[in-house]
């Protein structure tokens, strides 16, 4: 189990796969005075090859800072930025070997779809057959071949992320960052293109950096995801390590729905709810004996039962019926209100209803302790 | 039912439904276009009076570009409106160019408002002050010097549709020509120019236009040599208008009307998206 801090997790390792992307005490401010905005603080990052690499996070986070800041276009306040562990800083964008799928594509509207695509190898002056062929595979790839000579305004929108994609990956860049490119397509278009980016990173074994707001694209399309706020990096890990073992407050608000239980340390892996009882969990407590913290437990990880011994008690405040599932608020004796979510995976009717008393328990596998800052 | 209240029912607030719309519209558009499409009409008279139509003739056609004098005018024009339109949009393509940029500096807002001056200020205003400068630096005044003031006036004329197509493009396409390896001079040619094109070239003939009409920067800046078209109609007009000034103004109506066609068409809007954004 990981219960490291967030900067220990940064550390490379040297059993891991080699970095393509490196940021070292990368910062960036706008602006000056009292206008300065610090869009990124002091983040460090090591981004490995051949990895899906999420940036998470709300707007203002600093993902697509960081990001522009790995394609050049804007300076690092201080901090540096490697590639293969070469310092990119001296280098300006189009000297950069790497590629990036604008929110908006921002296709050259003058050019042909197969126009757009060479647009990269042509300037990196690779010779005519050379451009042809890869053209014609990145068609291929993106399933484009019958738009080759069409007019990025007589396409689709779809049909123009697919072209935003092939024309960054033809010069097959060492790192691909893609900002937001599926925020202008809709839910439908959506899923199928989240499946397709991530057919497309194991095909052609190119290291994505991908900014996203979204939790769900994150969780099912990311190797490692890192959940950023105010300009840092609060938490890096696995889908499964950010979501079930959230290190962090806002992590663990951030994706999904979490309760967030107030408790008092009792031991090692002890903790009481003022009023209610005592949980377990398998974490190593974060606070010494006697101090508060905050438990979060996932809806769906808690078991309702008839009240008993060894349950700990709540009353059911509300019922939510939302076809697979069903949400159950649960008062409990304090006043503290837990969501719990039941599947409904069979076609019983659910034996809980609205004020009932009920008994509630909790995997210690399933409970994540946090510190009890306010943030 | 009524699906909408609106439709189907007059209402004073909208416009169209005013009585007598379209009785005022039709006069409107006879007020302005009636004594063009007679003038255009009469040209074809084969009568020497202007007023009477007698017969289809090309005769006063033939006549105009027999005469050596309006030929010569004609020349001229050509010449000042292709310099000055040329030398106007190269400079005013420089300018939109720098002034779309997203940063700031000191009196960018004032500078670009003093690019479309021109346009407000009354033409004898710089006219007067041109030829009175001019003539204190001792320039002999000819070709050169209406030259000169036809730049500055088209000047704002070329600049506003240029700056206009900047202002429609996506400030990230600059960023994606860098992106994919072009360096600065590969992305103004690649990228940049070919999709401000539409907007230079409405610009290079709107400032064509501008200054094939001139008259009064014309008349004060001009010398020996340099009369242009206006100046030798307005001179053929003062002793009697005969059926070859209308041939010649029908021929320069054509002239700006196939201009503006082809700058319209070359201008229409390529880059509307199409698909769903």
């Amino acid at each position: 189990m990981n219960t490291s801090t967030p900067s220990s997790t940064q550390e490379p390792s040297s059993t891991q796969a080699p970095c393509a992307v490196s940021a070292r005490s990368l910062s960036k401010v706008f602006g000056s005075g009292s206008n300065a905005f610090k869009a990124l603080d002091n983040v460090s990052v090591d981004i490995r090859e051949n990895e899906f690499f999420t940036l998470l996070g709300p707007s203002g986070c600093g993902k697509t800072t960081l990001l522009r800041l790995i394609a050049g276009f804007e300076q690092p306040t201080s901090g540096e930025v490697l590639l293969d562990g070469e310092d990119l800083s001296a280098k300006p964008p189009y000297q950069r070997p790497v590629n990036t799928v604008f929110q908006n594509y921002a296709l050259f509207p003058h050019m042909t779809v197969a126009e757009n695509i060479s647009f990269g190898l042509e300037m990196l002056g690779r010779p005519k057959d050379q451009i042809k062929s890869v053209t014609a595979n990145m068609l291929r790839l993106v399933q484009l071949e019958a738009m080759a000579d069409r007019r990025i305004t007589q396409i689709s929108g779809g049909q123009q992320q697919r072209v935003a994609l092939a024309r960054a990956l033809a010069p097959q860049p060492k790192v691909l960052l893609l900002d937001e490119p599926l925020s202008a397509l809709d839910l439908q278009l959506r899923k199928e293109m989240q499946l397709e980016l991530k057919r497309l990173q194991t095909d052609t074994g190119i290291t994505f950096v991908f900014v996203t707001h979204d939790q769900d694209e994150a969780l099912t399309m990311s190797d490692r995801i890192a959940v950023m706020n105010g300009g840092k990096i609060l938490q890096i890990g696995t889908p499964r390590e950010i979501y079930d073992k959230p290190q962090h407050r806002f992590v663990a608000g951030f994706i999904g729905e979490i309760n967030l239980v107030p408790v008092e340390a009792m031991g090692a892996h002890d903790y009481a709810i003022a009023g209610v009882g005592s949980l377990r969990s398998d974490e190593a407590s974060v606070v010494p004996k006697g101090d508060h913290a905050v438990l979060a437990i996932r809806p769906e990880r808690i078991a309702l039962s008839a009240p008993g011994p060894g349950k700990l008690p709540g009353v059911v405040t509300n019922v939510v019926y939302h076809g697979t599932d069903t949400i159950f608020h649960i008062r409990l004796a304090d006043g503290l209100e837990l969501r719990a979510r039941s599947q409904n995976n069979t076609a019983r009717i659910q034996s809980f209803a609205k004020g009932d008393q009920i008994g509630w328990t909790v995997d210690a596998a399933s409970v994540s302790v946090l510190a009890d800052d306010p943030s | 039912m009524k699906i909408n209240p609106f439709r189907n029912r007059a209402f004073p607030g909208d416009a169209r439904h005013w009585p007598g719309l379209f009785t005022a519209t039709a006069a409107f558009f006879a007020y302005v276009y009636l004594p063009i499409l007679i003038l255009i009409a009469l040209s074809f008279n084969e009568n020497r009076t202007v007023t009477i139509w007698t017969g289809f003739s090309l005769d006063w056609y033939r006549m105009a570009f027999s005469n050596r004098d309006i030929v010569s005018a004609a020349t001229n024009s050509l010449i000042i409106a292709s310099v000055a339109s040329v030398s106007a949009t190269t400079l005013a393509t420089l300018a939109a160019l720098r002034m779309a940029s997203n940063d700031r500096f000191l009196g960018k807002t004032g500078i670009n408002a003093v690019f479309a001056l021109p346009i407000t200020v009354p033409e004898i205003v710089p006219a007067v002050a041109t030829l009175m400068f001019f003539a204190s630096l001792g320039f002999t005044f000819g070709l050169g010097t209406v030259i000169i003031g036809h730049i500055v006036f088209c000047i704002p004329f070329a600049y506003l549709p240029i700056r206009a197509r900047l202002e429609g493009m996506d400030p990230k396409i600059g960023e994606a020509a860098a992106d994919l390896y072009a360096n600065p001079v590969q992305a103004f040619w690649r990228v940049t120019l070919p999709q401000l094109v539409p907007g230079i070239l409405s610009g290079l003939v709107l400032a064509f236009i501008i200054s094939l009409d001139d008259f009064v920067t014309t008349f004060f800046l001009g010398g020996a040599g340099s009369t242009t078209l206006p100046i030798y109609i307005f001179g053929l007009v003062r002793t009697g208008v005969t059926p070859e000034v209308n041939a010649i103004s029908s021929l320069m109506l054509l002239l700006s009307l196939s201009l503006v066609s082809l700058s319209l068409f070359l201008g229409r809007d390529q880059n509307r998206k199409t698909g769903p954004d």
